[in-house]
């Protein structure tokens, strides 16, 4: 029990992390704390205006979620920092799909919520009623504060979705992907729900509700496609780039170097994404079924491991053949999926 | 990241349009905010249906003089005032609150007094007006008044509203009523 858990900010599981990525989690983590706090203003702000409205109650429930992705990702981010223990010999990369996965399922269940709430309200003929305000002693009809707050609100959180839009490739983080392209959609939300009000204010009842039936639809979408990407990395899903398009090309290239090596006959490479790093088992068949000396392999381990800060967990597997269960060709994967 | 900025454009000129639309909407309309069922229109120059339900002294539809069709109180008074504001008369109908918000929600009446404070439970069948005065409730709590009318009959909450915030009760009501 001698391991105290490390927990200074350039450290990063059992490596360092290089000074890019470095600086690029550090102002992930800015960007983060800076979106918490604009959170809690925009949330106090719609829940001052939202006053006997029923339609204003769904936006600042949405604030209110919106919370769960920032944090998530800050609580993950001070566990995958510690250094590895007797207990978790993997280290704690995990913490960011758990963290991935949490934030999933909050967008998920904000979506239907906001979606189930809205169709109800459309199907019932739900009129909703946006009366006076007063502000700072003036009377004012609530519907116009409300369109413009709603449109303000989004302003901040657009500009920090592509600030950090930039910055999740590379630190390959699908959660903060997930976080940032969330953010860069709020302008659309804001939009709607603004326009929606206005609508509502020229007779239309139906604008408010088809509006949030909307942008629900955009959510529980964005819900689901974060719910399967968040639980492919945690089943040990293949590698992928972070946006879960394509195969992540490590795999390819770390192949291609080893079986560069003169004393490798055949290679073959599994991965698992662990949150930004990567748990990598590579398979050589030595030339001549002759075992590659100790020297030829730990220097091949440490070429290898150094390609990429994401691959600093690697193993080297020297077998007889390439065992056909742990491994699969390119072309074996398009019939499934 | 170009695909991405060419569709940011052409939604932000949509919403423009949007926006054109609603401008237009307004512009033809007549009142904005708008009532969907036309209320204003059709109680300017002539008839308030009314619930009221007993709550003195805010509504009190049994005491000295006051009946069921003419009822007196603090409330009674403000929505007669406003009727003639508007050239309209109030044509009452006595219940209990439960059935008179029924009503509302069904379009038979057009707005409900008794008393009603924003804490009430009929905020999903009935839309509530902002309060236009505090008065010191029960146990000392400050209740803030308010009345109730259909949901999303804006233009006639908006002007209801108006009219209440306009009549200062505040200062109107009896010094052992005020918070």
């Amino acid at each position: 029990m001698n391991s105290k858990p490390a927990r200074h900010t350039n450290y990063f599981g059992q490596h360092d992390l290089p000074q890019e990525q470095q600086d690029a989690l550090a102002r992930a983590v800015r960007l983060e704390w800076i979106s918490t706090v604009i959170r809690i203003f925009t949330v106090a702000l719609i829940f001052s205006l939202a006053g006997s409205s029923q339609a204003m109650k769904a936006s600042w429930i949405e604030d209110g979620l919106a919370f769960i992705p920032p944090i998530a990702f800050l609580i993950a981010v001070r566990y995958i920092s510690r250094r590895p223990t007797p207990r978790h010999p993997y280290g704690f990369h995990r913490a960011i799909g758990v963290g991935h996965l949490v934030a999933a399922v909050a967008l998920l269940t904000f979506g239907l919520y906001l979606f189930v709430e809205s169709a109800m309200g459309l199907v019932t003929l739900e009129h909703p009623p946006i009366g006076m305000l007063e502000i700072f002693g003036v009377s004012v009809w609530a519907g116009w504060p409300m369109a413009v707050a709603s449109v303000l609100v989004a302003i901040p959180s657009v500009i920090l979705g592509r600030m950090k839009i930039k910055l999740a490739p590379v630190l390959h983080n699908k959660m903060l992907y997930a976080d940032a392209d969330m953010n860069k959609a709020d302008w659309m939300t804001g939009l709607a729900t603004g326009g929606g009000l206005l609508l509502v204010g020229a007779g239309f009842w139906w604008a408010d509700a088809t509006a949030a039936v909307i942008i629900s639809i955009g959510i529980i979408r964005d819900g689901v496609r974060n719910l399967r990407g968040s639980l492919a990395g945690l089943i040990d899903a293949r590698i992928t780039t972070t946006d879960d398009n394509t195969p992540h090309p490590l795999l390819t290239e770390l192949q291609e170097v080893l079986e560069e090596y003169d004393w490798v006959a055949e290679a073959g490479v599994r991965a698992r994404d662990q949150g930004q790093v990567f748990h990598t088992e590579a398979f050589v068949v030595p030339r001549g079924q002759t075992l590659a000396t100790l020297d030829e392999l730990e220097e091949a381990r440490e070429y290898c491991s150094d390609l990429d800060w994401k691959l600093h967990d690697l193993v080297i597997i020297p077998v007889s053949v390439l065992p056909e269960g742990f491994l699969f060709r390119d072309d074996d994967d398009a019939n499934e999926e | 990241m170009k695909d991405n900025n060419t569709s940011t454009l052409r939604s932000i000129g949509r919403c423009i349009v949007l926006c054109g639309v609603v401008l237009s909407l307004v512009g033809c309309g007549g009142h904005y905010p708008a009532d969907p069922e036309g209320t204003l229109n059709r109680v300017s120059g002539g008839t308030i249906r009314a619930g009221i339900s007993h709550e003195p002294p805010w509504t009190d539809i049994s005491s000295g003089e006051n009946t069921e069709e003419n009822p007196g109180g603090i409330e009674v008074e403000l929505l007669e005032d406003y009727a003639e504001s508007i050239d309209a008369e109030v044509e009452w109908q006595a219940g209990g609150e439960e059935q008179l918000v029924g009503l509302l929600a069904e379009q038979e009446l057009d707005v409900v007094v008794g008393g009603l404070t924003d804490k009430s439970p009929w905020e999903s069948d009935a839309a509530i007006t902002t309060s236009y005065a505090e008065s010191k409730g029960i146990a000392g709590s400050t209740d803030k008044q308010v009345m109730a009318t259909q949901m999303g009959e804006n233009a006639f909450m908006m002007s209801l509203e108006e009219f209440l915030l306009n009549e200062n009760v505040d200062q109107q009501l009896p010094e052992e009523m005020r918070p």
